[in-house]
């Protein structure tokens, strides 16, 4: 498969991804779980995060150069040995197995809730894992590509949303600024990172390799992130500024209730339409990549020549596990905010980080034994 | 043939995905425009259901108005919680009732005494509610009674409430609009208590009912606001006049514009405020807390039945000082009602205090109910006039004497 068909996207369409994959649920949900815990100070802790991304997307730069022509499930073989390497290899595939499926979930669980509340769920999901199956058997390229057309309307829709919040913008719901105390922000960031940060490791199970040129990537990784997260932290200071942090914390699914309060000259109302679909391109973004990962780790995990046939039956398991995956919406809540952050810190940063080290001790050795040997 | 197959596939997709699951069409909605929330003597809440009447609406022209409709009809259904309140009343509407395009909310007073959280969750938590409409109390009369009211001038009597609300707040600053969001967030606050303003019927409200209301030249019921209804940890603990509505906008800084009469020597003079400007300055001296009002503005002379010298300089000054006074006298007296009175502060001096310094409001919070009514309030208002309308001196200056 590697020597054959040869799968490249330009730099500047990682970036795309990047933007899009980062700001995926974490638009929709991530303004609630962070005013919950800093209240009006939440835009603080969200900065931060955006930082803490931004130094969290440079490691993934750094272990893009480590794994050299390698992927990711290639490197991890070649650090841990065969069979450690597939076992650890299978843990990213069923992350991001558990992903494409909560975020299956999601879309059906926001859809019935707030849009479509009489249409079965099941319907919801099977909608989008159709859409997910055809762009991954299409191919990275295909839907880089789609990111590429669909991210001027992304960020239209958004500018538009922001443009149209102004005259609603109440400042002194910022105040008191800088109560909340040190270990709430902590919790706020750990959960921003989780969400806008980790996953972005399952970008390694294609670039840099898929790379047009790779060594070009940097700033593409740090731009992107750094554009996602940003968007991330202004919609949760919007949420601050029109709704409160009180009202936003209580919200399931805070930006939606934003764009519900935009009244413009009594003209322009009852857009909530708007932030729905930008909401929707970017969660096709991200359940994508994620899908797409999972098939390609799994490949190559197998070894099989080609990763299409793999994309069917793996999607219609994931539909069906989308289904069960959150029994109901306390389940989400609980999962979203106590397991998922720390399952996320340890398959995105303390799995990689030791992958790293124990690959730079064994370079180290090897060199200083070829050194010894001549 | 392979694009034969496309093709007819793309017109597939067309049928299948074009339409919603639970579409509802026009006609087969009950457009709801106004909800009233009155409790009964049995812990139950009875809902009442404002809903339009479309051919009544429609102008004749395109067909509507057959004549034998009210524009809107009041329906009622009782229920331990709102939602089976609104449910039941299915069995006696032909159609399910749609929310999303309510207005008013009207909460009766049997409601407001008892507490006005309860039925506030399911207006928040209800997808097909929205959260644009303004939230008023009944007074006097029940939520339904106010619902039942037929207005002129405006047929929908929701909308009557909904604009008069918005201009009567905008032009004569004695009521306030309270949208749920507000209203849920002072209610949680620790700092501040929520207000509403309050509705009552005008006359008679049996004859408000009837058509016959709405097609005469002077209507037997009528609605309209009247001051301020103020709580206290959820229930209602007293109604503001309209002084006192007044003397709390000032302070919250709500008045855009409204009119005071001032009397010098049994003489009156009105003045337009125009722009009024309210500075709420929270001090903690050694921990005690205490509060600077600032109220600046400017007005106009707008009406005057006697024989005033306007272009003296004297003279403007001492009305002035006049104007000053007499909304300084209204602030105290709206302080006066929340502080000694009512012991609410719906003046929300304790978010601006904890908003100043959250360090040494965290040290008081938990007894502000005791502090409030003692907290030292100063107000200083500076009211500048500019103007005095179109024409200089009254015409009374000039009248032959008597």
């Amino acid at each position: 498969m590697e020597e054959k068909i040869k799968i490249r996207i330009s730099p500047f369409q990682l970036t795309v991804l990047i933007i899009l994959f980062t700001t995926g649920t974490t638009i929709l949900v991530t303004p609630a779980g962070m005013t919950a815990e800093t209240k009006q100070d939440a835009w603080l802790s969200s900065i931060i995060g955006m930082f803490l991304c931004l130094g969290y997307a440079y490691f993934l730069y750094k272990c893009g150069i480590a794994m050299g022509s390698k992927t990711y499930i290639q490197y991890l073989e070649k650090v841990y040995g065969r069979i450690v390497g597939k076992i650890i290899g299978m843990l990213y595939v069923f992350f991001a197995f558990i992903g494409t499926s909560t975020l299956l979930s999601y879309f059906g669980f926001f859809t019935t809730t707030q849009i479509l509340t009489d249409t079965p769920i099941e319907i919801l999901n099977i909608l989008l894992v159709l859409l997910i199956i055809f762009a991954v058997r299409a191919g990275l390229e295909v839907i880089a590509r789609t990111g590429e057309l669909l991210i001027t309307w992304f960020f239209f829709l958004l500018f538009a949303l922001v443009i149209f919040l102004l005259p609603e913008l109440k400042l002194e719901k910022l105040t008191p600024v800088f109560e909340a105390s040190f270990s709430d922000h902590t919790k706020a960031i750990f959960n921003f990172v989780s969400f806008a940060g980790f996953p972005l490791i399952l970008f390694l199970m294609f670039y840099p390799k898929s790379l047009n040129q790779p060594r070009q990537a940097k700033w593409n990784i740090l731009i992107g992130s750094f554009i996602g997260t940003f968007t991330v932290t202004v919609i949760t200071l919007l949420c601050i500024l029109v709704l409160g942090a009180s009202i936003t914390a209580k919200q399931l699914y805070p930006s939606y209730v934003l764009a519900k309060s935009v009244s413009l000259f009594e003209i322009i109302e009852r857009i909530e339409s708007i932030m729905a679909s930008v909401w929707v391109i970017s969660i096709f973004f991200k359940s994508t990549i994620y899908f797409y990962t999972c098939v390609l780790g799994l490949a190559q995990i197998l070894k099989v020549k080609w990763y299409r046939p793999l994309v069917f039956p793996l999607g219609v398991l994931a539909c069906i596990f989308s289904t069960i995956v959150y029994p109901n919406i306390v389940y989400m809540q609980k999962w979203d905010s106590t397991y998922w952050p720390p399952y996320a810190l340890i398959m995105g940063l303390i799995i990689p980080l030791i992958t790293l080290i124990i690959d730079k001790v064994q370079n180290h050795f090897r060199s200083n034994n070829q050194s010894k040997g001549m | 043939m392979k694009n034969c197959i496309h093709f007819f596939m793309l017109f597939l997709l067309i049928l299948l995905l074009s339409g919603c699951w639970n579409r509802r069409e026009v006609n087969d909605l009950a457009i709801a425009v106004a909800l009233g929330i009155d409790k009964n003597k049995d812990e139950t809440y009875s809902v009442s259901v404002q809903i339009l009447s479309p051919g009544e609406v429609a102008s004749p022209q395109t067909g509507g108005g057959v004549g034998y409709e009210t524009p809107v009809t009041t329906y009622t259904g009782n229920g331990r919680i709102i939602f089976e309140a609104l449910r039941k009343l299915t069995q006696q509407l032909p159609n399910k009732i749609y929310l999303a395009h309510i207005r008013m909310i009207v909460i009766g007073e049997s409601v407001a005494k008892e507490g006005i959280y309860k039925p506030l969750d399911f207006l928040s938590r209800d997808p097909e509610m929205r959260t644009d409409f303004y939230i008023i109390v009944s007074k006097g009369n029940s939520a339904k009674e106010i619902l039942n009211v037929l207005t002129s001038h405006e047929k929908i009597p929701a909308n009557k409430l909904f604009d008069s609300l918005e201009s009567s707040s905008e032009a004569w600053a004695a009521t306030g609009k309270v949208k749920l969001n507000d209203l849920i967030d002072d209610l949680i606050s620790e700092g501040t208590q929520p207000i509403l303003t309050a509705v009552k019927i005008v006359g008679d409200a049996d004859a408000g009912k009837n058509t016959d209301n709405v097609l005469t030249t002077d209507p037997k019921a009528s609605l309209s606001y009247d001051g301020m209804a103020a709580f206290s940890n959820n229930k209602l603990a007293g109604w503001l006049n309209t002084a006192e509505s007044k003397g709390l906008n000032y302070i919250k800084g709500k008045v855009k514009n409204t009119i005071i009469v001032i009397e010098v020597n049994k003489e009156m003079a009105g003045i337009e405020l125009v722009d009024a400007k309210t500075e709420i300055i929270p001090h903690f001296r050694n921990g005690e807390p205490s509060i600077d009002v600032k109220i600046t503005g400017e007005a106009n002379i707008a009406d005057s039945n006697s024989q005033f010298d306007f272009m003296n300089e004297q003279v403007l000054l001492e009305l002035e000082q006049k104007t000053s006074d007499d909304i300084k006298g209204k602030v105290s007296q709206a302080l006066d009602k929340a502080q000694h009175d009512l012991k609410a502060d719906v003046f929300g001096f304790g978010e601006q205090l904890h908003k100043a310094d959250p360090k040494n409001w965290d040290k008081i919070k938990a007894n502000w109910t005791d502090i409030f009514p003692n907290l030292p309030v100063n107000t200083t208002v500076n009211i500048k006039i500019r103007r005095a309308g179109t024409i200089t001196d009254p015409f009374h200056n000039d009248l032959p004497k008597e």
